[in-house]
């Protein structure tokens, strides 16, 4: 993105405190990124579109306040929106287990992933399910990351951590991710 | 499987995890979110008049010590009414859009009516350069939006006040009136409401959004476009801005941050922006002791806090106890405290039906960035460090 579009989408930001056209603008330029990170999150289709709905109705309630100016600003505020709400529907389920098993029995899982994969390559469901095992802020870190692809500078933003915090512990989530994922039943100790 | 965060990042590539969009979701909760952003608009508006109306009426007048620093923050708040609902007008309120863009100095007149009360009226001036000028009997104030600058006037007194205001157009607490005007007629929830005469000049009528109690309704001149009347109610409240004149011959003094000859200048700096923890404290405080020494039921409702900062009796309250200098300067942080509680979704709130004074509950509590410990504030206003956030009752 060239400097003049750069700054005419920060102008969006500023301009959607006020103004309904310039929020719908962003939401659809960032739509597709929330819901993206919450099925990376929460697994469930359903829960992933709610989720999102909670996040986009949260910004439309506060944006007459939010006080960035760029859209890294928005972005890293939607993300943080996100990240809480994505927690927050993990404690309301209790264990993370009870929320894939309830999503089984409903047959809601949308098993995209689900393509038979060859011997010993790790499928989406079975990867979800160790992640979930995880601590909510070791969950964040790997999905800001590793699937939504962002800067260790970026995450960290999100997550209210240093940078050199947000890789260090990117990195040992990683490590407890690969040591769940190699110990005999999926889960770890 | 993988051995470092590569072979991680290549092994979620190839997951192929289906993260499409459903039309009709995405479609639908546009559609709810921007009723929601109208929504929140009306309750800011609504928070912003009430805030001011309160204070203005009440303590701040009472006090001319007080009033000049605090009477900036509340009149700044209150003609900020207006249902900011932006977007494109109906072809016909686009001509009073049209003609109000194209003004230089806008003369009108404010006028107060709320439950039972002294009504407050003044004269304004308003420009597209984001001057405005606004004088009531008391006391003249001179506001340039985009510099940031206040004067007030205290012609009894012969005091003038003169702050600095950083991040003033970040705060949505205090907008620029003009803006203000802008948006009203700009709104693209107006519906006719029919004909009448006002001072002798035929005037068409727009209703604005009827959501969240306030009715809104715009009167222009059927011939000239120009603004003839905007009428402002909700319950008991009412508030008219009325005989717009457009172009007026002002003196630009009038529109200066000189202060008169012979007025002593007081000068001061206020950030809107930076809230601090002493902020949330004051703002606590000033809703108990309005509300019967007792804590709200939800500290962000702005237009019940109206009636209670109206109770208070600013002058006699021990301010330094919770580290706010005096009456003025808890008059802005009451406004910072509601910029921040609105802008910071990571805090909680358990203050309902607890007593002021009361050291064992937790009423508010937050996580400062970075922080691994919560900060939580007590009934009596003691502030702790918490390795976890309270239970709500």
């Amino acid at each position: 993105m060239d400097e003049a579009a750069r700054a005419a989408v920060d102008g969006l930001v500023i301009r959607a405190r006020r103004d309904a056209d310039a929020l719908g603008e962003l939401y659809e330029r960032h739509y597709p990124a929330v819901l993206r990170y919450c099925v990376h999150r929460l697994f469930c289709r359903d829960a992933a579109e709610d989720a999102t709905s909670e996040v986009f109705l949260r910004v439309a309630k506060h944006i007459g306040s939010f006080p960035g100016r760029t859209e890294r600003d928005f972005v890293n505020w939607l993300y943080a929106i996100a990240t809480n709400e994505a927690n927050a529907v993990i404690r309301r389920s209790k264990r993370r287990r009870e929320l894939l098993e309830a999503a089984v029995q409903q047959k809601r899982i949308h098993l995209a992933g689900s393509t038979p994969q060859p011997d010993g390559v790790l499928d989406w469901p079975t990867l979800y399910e160790v992640i979930a095992l995880l601590p909510q802020r070791d969950q964040a870190l790997i999905t800001l990351r590793s699937f939504e692809q962002l800067p260790f500078e970026q995450v960290a933003e999100i997550c209210g951590m240093k940078t050199a915090t947000a890789r260090v512990g990117f990195t040992r989530a990683l490590g407890k991710l690969q040591k769940r994922l190699t110990s005999t039943d999926g889960r770890g100790s | 499987m993988f051995g470092n965060d590569e072979q991680f990042d290549r092994l979620v590539r190839e997951l192929r995890i289906d993260t499409r969009c459903d039309a009709q979701h995405r479609e639908a909760l546009r559609q709810r979110m921007l009723a929601q952003f109208h929504r929140a608009r009306m309750e800011t508006s609504a928070g912003r008049l009430r805030i001011w109306t309160a204070e203005m009426k009440g303590k701040v007048m009472s006090s001319k010590t007080i009033a000049a620093a605090a009477a900036a923050v509340v009149v700044m708040c209150g003609v900020a009414v207006a249902l900011l609902v932006g977007g494109r007008a109906q072809i016909a309120l686009a001509d009073v859009q049209q003609k109000l863009a194209s003004v230089s100095v806008l003369g009108l007149t404010m006028e107060f009516a709320g439950g039972g009360e002294s009504s407050v009226r003044g004269q304004g001036y308003v420009t597209p350069d984001s001057k405005t000028r606004f004088e009531t009997d008391e006391m003249v104030m001179v506001i340039h939006w985009q510099e940031g600058r206040i004067l007030i006037l205290y012609p009894q007194e012969k005091l003038a006040v003169l702050s600095d205001v950083k991040n003033l157009e970040s705060n949505p607490y205090h907008e620029d009136w003009y803006k203000e005007l802008e948006d009203i007629v700009s709104s693209e929830s107006a519906t006719r409401v029919g004909k009448q005469t006002i001072a002798g000049r035929e005037v068409i009528g727009w209703r604005i959004g009827d959501d969240d109690g306030w009715t809104v309704t715009v009167w222009a001149d059927a011939k000239s476009a120009e603004l003839a009347r905007i009428e402002f109610v909700r319950d008991e409240g009412r508030m008219v801005f009325s005989d717009f004149r457009y172009d007026v011959a002002v003196d630009p003094s009038l529109l200066s941050l000189e202060a008169p000859a012979g007025y002593t200048v007081q000068r001061g700096e206020v950030d809107l922006a930076e809230a601090s923890e002493k902020d949330i404290l004051c703002l606590l405080l000033v809703w108990a002791k309005g509300n019967g020494d007792v804590f709200p039921d939800d500290p962000m409702e702005s237009w019940k806090f109206g009636d209670a900062a109206r109770r208070v009796e600013w002058m006699s309250i021990d301010w330094a106890s919770i580290g706010v200098a005096d009456a003025p300067a808890a008059s802005w942080a009451v406004s910072r405290a509601f910029w921040w509680l609105g802008a910071e979704p990571g805090w909680g709130y358990g203050g309902k039906g607890v007593t002021l004074g009361d050291e064992t509950a937790p009423v508010f509590w937050y996580r400062p960035e970075g922080s691994k410990k919560y900060r939580v504030v007590y009934g009596d206003l003691h502030v702790a460090d918490a390795d976890a956030a309270p239970q709500a009752k």
